[in-house]
């Protein structure tokens, strides 16, 4: 009988596997998530870390996040193809349970650096989104996923990500990333009931659940409301564990459950030990929930037989706008003047509707765009 | 699940000498920034796991 395994993110960095070795000895950890393109700039990783890979590996509990392939870019870039060759690689290398990415375009100088932000969903971009997902799945040859993204310009747009993603993902069997956090931030920025809002989501896809922290940002747009954004750097929030447990029952084919954090925000043994803590908590609401299945059975999500252009898909319309959008995001001097140029440019009346985007996330998207403009 | 005590004490010792060359590029990162010693960064290059870049993003010092 599949069991849900507690898992945690594990990369090369040094706070990271400070904090995830102990659980790591102490044989808790049932499975790692490992980015593995957050590193291909290095000629080669050390073999003490291969290694460790290897062990979940050959236990079939190794699983793959993509951060850098910037799904939903307009153009098909240089660095698209290599990640897919990088990815093929390392599939050879490892055998991954299976494969997921982030949904969304990356701002920044090539799109491969920076932060996600969503995209206008429209017959073009889900054909984008779907060829790209397929030629992942090519490269891997493993079940391959997307994350629900946290950010979202409008209510609108918090509303159709769900039915968006399972479009997206259907033509490849694909399955969901349900990240709690990230939906925990489209709650509360768009102040949405949650039995409402989750009946949006493809629940049957979701293969995989992340929980992490994150911070509250004051915006001058609303500064009565903080804005909660997905910064990975704090311990994990009592409504996300409460979130965990409510949804993890209406996902029939959860197999992974990950706590993520971002190795910056481990530098100290408190902030460690904090981790642990968070782990122990997930351990024990994955364990309460294993005990009460019987008889599960779940969908494999196995990669499906594809015919791929020789060509990929590309809008040359749309990359021009992602470019008029991140110069915008990252160089106008305020949020005015950003809702200004929206408008001069074209953008407010297209199909990303920007006229319509709540302004303290125009605010949001600015301070995204500038913190990651020249990359990590 | 059960991880090998090798790989362990490995990914250990590994860690622990990445830990020390980011603090060791961080370092000398700020001395070349203040102009104290514009060697120093090359000098950390050299050795195993010493490449600045190990650092960046993994522990975002880069």
């Amino acid at each position: 009988m599949p069991k849900v395994l507690s898992t945690v993110s594990c990369n090369l960095d040094s706070n990271l596997l400070f904090s995830v070795l102990p659980l790591l000895e102490s044989e808790r950890v049932e499975a790692i998530e490992w980015s593995f393109d957050a590193l291909y700039s290095f000629e080669q990783i050390p073999e003490w870390f291969t290694d460790l890979l290897s062990e979940f590996s050959q236990a079939g509990r190794l699983i793959g996040h993509g951060v850098f392939f910037s799904l939903f870019s307009g153009k098909w870039l240089p660095e698209q193809s290599q990640w897919l060759e990088s990815l093929r690689q390392l599939s050879q290398a490892h055998h991954f349970d299976h494969i997921s990415e982030h949904f969304g375009f990356m701002t920044g100088a090539d799109f491969h650096r920076g932060a996600p932000l969503s995209i206008p969903f429209t017959p073009g971009t889900l054909a984008i989104g779907q060829d790209r997902l397929k030629r992942i799945s090519e490269a891997c040859g493993r079940p391959v996923g997307l994350e629900n993204l946290a950010f979202a310009y409008s209510l609108d747009g918090v509303r159709r990500h769900g039915a968006f993603l399972d479009e997206l993902l259907e033509p490849i069997n694909g399955f969901l990333i349900f990240d709690l956090h990230n939906f925990y931030c489209q709650l509360h920025n768009f102040e949405q009931d949650v039995d409402t809002l989750i009946r949006n989501y493809p629940l049957k896809r979701v293969r995989e659940i992340h929980i992490s922290g994150g911070s509250w940002e004051i915006s001058e747009a609303r500064p009565e409301r903080p804005v909660r954004r997905d910064t990975h750097d704090h311990a994990v929030p009592e409504s996300v564990f409460e979130l965990l447990e409510m949804v993890m029952p209406r996902c029939p084919n959860l197999k992974y459950v990950v706590l993520e954090q971002l190795g910056p925000a481990l530098n100290s043994e408190k902030e460690r030990l904090d981790f642990q803590a968070d782990f122990f908590k997930m351990e024990q609401a994955v364990q309460n929930f294993n005990r009460q299945q019987q008889g599960r059975e779940i969908h494999d999500f196995l990669p499906m037989k594809y015919t791929l252009n020789a060509v990929p898909l590309e809008d040359e319309a749309l990359y021009q706008q992602q470019i008029q959008l991140t110069d915008i995001l990252e160089n106008a001097g305020d949020l005015k003047s950003a809702q200004a140029q929206l408008i001069a440019c074209g953008l407010a009346d297209s199909d990303w509707q920007a006229r319509y985007w709540a302004p303290e996330m125009l605010d949001t998207a600015i301070n995204i765009a500038r913190k990651w403009k020249n990359g990590f | 699940m059960k991880v090998s005590k090798k790989v362990l004490q490995a990914a250990l010792l590994g860690t622990t000498l990445l830990a020390n060359s980011c603090q060791l590029i961080k370092t000398a990162q700020e001395a070349q920034e203040n102009g104290k010693n514009k060697l120093f960064k090359n000098e950390a290059n050299k050795g195993n796991n010493t490449n600045p870049e190990y650092c960046c993003p993994a522990c975002g010092m880069g």
